[in-house]
């Protein structure tokens, strides 16, 4: 008795676990509709983009709009700066970041409160508007047009720097002074103990500061004078024909430009969740 | 170990930034080039030329706005000078993009002084004269173009497109990628309502609207979204010998402070007969994909410039017959036509005297007929250079395709009153007649209109004057 | 360790993070705060002191002031939507089962699109006549040229790209509330609702709080998706779009430094705000 009732309790469960499954996969497909009609407008000859009725597949597929997009522009190249750019600004940000980011958590100093105030006032500050300005400034340095330029103003996020420091916070400031005690100086804390123990977060980070600084389009553009520095956003819009009847190479051109973040995203995706829950979660 | 990786990161990008620092990069640029097709793969080309290059080679910096199809037509004519001209006189130009309207990058470098990041030669339109006309850095084109040893005088160039780029007579910059204002209409559509020629004026025009959608599955009979571009053609094309939209000759003479369509009457004329299009109730008043629509034939009438014509040739794809004619007149003893809309060639100082005479040598190619055939064939812009049409080349693409030569005999047509307008502010002054006359087409009052865009226009040119005192 | 410089090291760590905060931030926005107080011309140079006119200039325009209203708009309907639907999916997405992988992928994969990306491909699907959008569903609305809706339809857009991030923040907050304190919650027979409002809202509240404040923020500051899209026209036009505008189709840095200081000083305001909210909203 007892056990036919519990087979179908199981049953009635998997049931609707099925049912629940592909109700989210087809809530995912919605999702991302976007990306998927971009993908599929890549491989259409531009005089079935806008059509009536409408197509939704393509009629007859083409490569055409990625030799375009990948002859027109040098968008390889551009792939590489902007990988370049967003490595080496992602790479300062996590080693500024944590670094500042140990001493506000580990230290008690003057001007602590001060200081870490101005680091999220630099949060609410629009980088739009200061563009001109650090126009100037670079041009000063003489840095335009080089990689160091683009990076200089995605070298630190105060919102990273944020994060890691509630992740440290977490951690006892007596395993410090015991490590101190061990004759573990403080350069050593960080880099030997602190640091990997961080993977999870900073592993966060670096997607998410990859994915944010391979997306800047105004800045690069601003910096760079020549074709070869710029970077893959710019190199999309210039495949976009002003009056905007040119779709077909553009979306070509834009899954071009997704395919590595979206990479890195998919391959990275349960790590950002577990670092997710280490990090953000704690205040 | 992470420390590691670390170093090696920050010394490979510390090289690289050396590396990149300033001129282009010839290895990284050929192996990122994976095209398989060697007649468009420009930039590849470019540099192989760069090679052979010695010391004593000038070089120069091009900054352009063309984007999509247009990118690979200025590609080829600046590879081709580099092969030609270039190659026997030491010059070698690289063009660089920069994002419609292209002043963005210029204005930054001006603001600094920065001449390592400016161009020597500039394509700008009509639409930023303004923020160039009183750079000291700035280059005009008039003792060049009057010099008796040069190649290219006045006299080889479109009148009308000499006088768009001229200010108080003199020429600031070359014309080079010009179009018109012009009329499409779908033939088979018209003949259907039983017309076989074009609406002469607008009046008449307004009258067949309905008709065509009427005799045919045409959402609408008329396609076009009135900005400060078209309202400009209005304006200029009345009178027996055009007007101007704004005053001191639209900036042509003197400064462009006001609007004088708005006192001699012609911005009224133009929308009191505006008016009857809009109440047709057979017109689309908005851009969305006007080429596709048209091509597809929801709308049975388009007014664009010349320059689209290749790209709606491509996309009717023969399904139907179609052609082009000058737009309708306010009023039929108007002299009509269009004025020469497009993008001049401007050269800059860069304290080079080489550079400055290599620039001339460059744009002369650039207007000379060989690349303005470029256009001819590839788009409907029209070419500035009047000794093309007795090439043989230009003859043929003529006789294959009579629209492209419609554009150039109103361009000829037209007289040099009929300019494009230097306005300060332009970008706002642009979307102010644009949200005035999308307002009116949802059924707002001439009056309010008129008001609209009188109004909208002095406070944005008094703002822009208020902190640029011309002085 | 030396006790001089054990005094100094806190401020060791943090020099390099603060010169760069210091020379990219710091300086160019105290520059702008200076130059608000002159006329400065279309080439950036600083011309007269005008004291607050600039201020009081701007605060009269109306276009100004729509920008700053619109602004306000988009705020309020991007930011609590898109934290409703990243909760909802959440929820949704809790419990790991096979597919797991595949739709959380899916419900966070906006995260990956760059704002001028999203921006292109929704201005082609939202083309009236031709585009994918009307062609569907049969409408007719004018999308992006149709003041009633254009905001709306830049709040769609923005909505999709912050669920993704949102979404991706929620679903770890909610696996990290202990299995069983909803277990026993539900063995008392508290409802899901019941079970969401007690147990799950309060739990993830520091989550909820950095994203809606952090969202805020970047609402009110907004611009990229404006810019690509409408240009700002059809009733878009925010306050950064306006600034941008201001600076580089106008050429008008006498207008654009006070709006820049004026857009600072609300979103002060907005986060001040939410962090009093902080003392009554959210437990830690």
């Amino acid at each position: 008795m007892r056990k036919t009732k519990h087979i179908k309790t199981k049953h009635v469960k998997t049931g609707k676990e099925v049912i629940l499954q592909v109700l989210y996969i087809l809530i995912g497909m919605i999702m991302v509709s976007p990306i998927l009609y971009a993908l599929s407008v890549s491989f259409m000859e531009n005089k079935d983009v806008l059509t009536n009725p409408i197509n939704i597949l393509p009629p007859s597929i083409t490569l055409d709009n990625y030799k375009t997009a990948l002859t027109r522009t040098p968008l390889l190249r551009y792939i590489l700066n902007s990988t370049i750019v967003s490595l080496v600004s992602t790479i300062s940000r996590i080693i500024m970041g944590s670094m500042a980011a140990y001493a506000f958590a580990f230290y008690d100093f003057k001007g602590k409160k001060i200081l870490f105030a101005l680091a999220m006032a630099t949060m609410m500050i629009p980088p739009d508007v200061l563009i001109i300005a650090n126009y100037g400034t670079i041009t000063k340095l003489g840095l335009t047009n080089t990689f160091l330029g683009i990076c200089s103003i995605f070298l630190v996020s105060a919102n990273n720097m944020f994060l890691l420091r509630q992740n440290f916070l977490s951690y006892s400031k007596s395993l410090k002074d015991a490590a101190y005690i061990d004759g573990c100086g403080s350069i050593r804390f960080f880099t030997k103990i602190l640091i990997p123990t961080s993977t999870p977060v900073i592993i966060t980070l670096f997607i998410s500061s990859f994915v944010s600084v391979w997306n800047q389009y105004v800045w690069p553009m601003l910096i760079t004078k020549e074709n070869e520095m710029r970077t893959v956003q710019v190199g999309v819009a210039m495949l976009k024909d002003r009056e905007s009847s040119v779709f077909a190479p553009t979306m070509a051109a834009v899954i071009i430009a997704l395919i590595p973040t979206v990479l890195i995203f998919i391959v990275f995706q349960r790590k950002i969740v577990a670092g997710m829950m280490d990090g953000a979660v704690k205040g | 170990m992470k420390n590691k990786i670390i170093t090696v990161f920050l010394a490979i990008f510390m090289i690289l930034s050396f590396v990149a620092c300033g001129t282009t990069n010839n290895t990284a640029n050929n192996t990122a080039n994976n095209a398989t097709d060697n007649t468009t793969d420009n930039t590849n080309d470019i540099n192989d030329t760069k090679d052979i290059e010695n010391s004593s080679v000038v070089n120069l910096t091009f900054w352009h706005s063309m984007d999509g199809s247009y990118l690979d037509i200025v590609n080829e004519q600046v590879k081709t000078f580099n092969e030609t001209v270039g190659k026997e006189k030491g010059i070698f130009v690289t063009a660089v993009f920069n994002d419609w309207p292209g002043t963005e990058s210029l204005t930054t470098a001006m603001a600094n002084d920065d001449i390592k990041n400016m161009p020597d030669v500039i394509q700008l339109y009509n639409e930023s004269v303004s923020v160039v006309r009183n750079y000291d850095r700035l280059v005009w084109a008039e003792d060049y173009l009057n010099d008796a040893s040069s190649e290219i005088t006045k006299d080889d160039l479109l009148a009308n497109a000499v006088a768009s780029f001229a200010i108080d007579g003199k020429s600031i910059a070359v014309p080079y990628n010009v179009s018109a204002l012009l009329l499409y209409y779908n033939k088979t559509i018209l003949e259907a309502a039983g017309y076989s020629a074009p609406p002469a004026t607008i009046a008449e025009m307004a009258d067949m609207l309905p008709e065509l959608t009427e005799y045919s599955e045409a959402e609408y009979g008329l396609n076009v979204c009135i900005q400060q571009f078209e309202l400009n053609n209005y304006i200029a094309t009345q009178g027996s010998t055009g007007s101007y939209f704004g005053n001191n000759e639209s900036g042509h003479n003197g400064y462009m402070t006001a609007l004088a369509c708005a006192d001699d009457g012609t911005l009224m004329n133009f929308l009191n007969e505006w008016k009857k299009v809009i109440d047709s109730d057979s017109y689309k008043a908005v851009k969305d994909s006007y080429n596709e629509e048209f091509a597809t034939g929801i709308n049975a009438m388009l007014m664009t410039s010349s320059s689209r014509i290749k790209s709606i040739e491509e996309l009717v794809d023969g399904k139907f017959e179609w052609d082009v004619a000058p737009i309708p007149k306010v009023s039929a003893d108007d002299i009509g036509g269009a004025y020469a809309s497009g993008g001049g060639l401007f050269m800059l100082d860069r304290d080079d005297d080489a550079k400055i005479k290599a620039s001339w040598e460059f744009i002369q190619y650039m207007v000379s007929t060989e690349a303005q055939m470029k256009w001819a064939g590839g788009t409907g812009y029209v070419p500035v250079n009047v000794n093309i049409v007795e090439k043989d080349e230009y003859k043929s693409i003529i006789e294959n395709n009579s629209k492209f030569s419609v554009a150039y005999e109103v361009l000829v047509g037209s007289s040099i009153n009929e300019v494009g307008a230097f306005c300060p502010a332009s970008d706002n002054i642009d979307t102010i007649v644009k949200e005035a006359m999308v307002a009116f087409a949802g059924g707002a009052l001439v009056d309010n209109t008129y008001n609209a865009i009188v109004d909208g226009c002095n406070n944005a040119m008094d703002d822009y004057y208020r902190v640029n005192p011309i002085e | 360790m030396k006790p001089q410089i054990k005094k100094l090291e806190p401020y060791l760590w943090l020099l390099p993070a603060f010169i760069i905060f210091g020379v990219f931030t710091f300086y160019p926005f105290v520059q702008t705060i200076f130059k608000s107080f002159f006329m400065v011309d279309a080439l950036g140079k600083t011309k007269q002191f005008v004291g607050i006119q600039n201020y009081l200039y701007i605060l009269s325009d109306a276009g100004f002031l729509s920008s700053i209203k619109v602004t306000l708009l988009y705020t309020i309907i991007t930011v609590p939507i898109s934290k409703a639907i990243a909760l909802v999916l959440a929820l949704m997405a809790n419990k790991k089962r096979k597919f797991s992988l595949l739709y959380e992928t899916c419900f966070s994969l906006p995260m990956a699109v760059a704002t001028s990306v999203a921006a292109m491909i929704f201005q082609l699907m939202y083309v009236p006549g031709l585009g994918l959008i009307n062609n569907i569903t049969g409408l007719k609305i004018q999308w992006l040229t149709d003041a009633r809706v254009a905001l709306i339809a830049i709040c769609i857009v923005q909505i999709w790209l912050s669920s993704g991030y949102a979404f991706l923040f929620m679903l770890a907050a909610i696996r990290s509330v202990p299995v069983e304190i909803t277990e026993s919650a539900h063995l008392d027979g508290a409802g899901t609702w019941m079970q969401v409002r007690s147990i799950y809202l309060p739990l993830i509240s520091p989550t909820m709080f950095y994203l809606i404040c952090t969202d805020i923020v970047w609402s009110m500051m907004t611009m990229s998706l404006v810019n690509v899209m409408t240009g700002g026209q059809y009733g878009t036009t925010t306050i950064l779009q306006y600034v941008y505008k201001q600076l580089t189709a106008a050429g008008n840095y006498t207008n654009a430094n006070p709006a820049s200081i004026i857009a600072f000083i609300l979103a002060f305001i907005a986060t001040m705000l939410s962090f009093a909210w902080e003392k009554r909203g959210v437990t830690y």
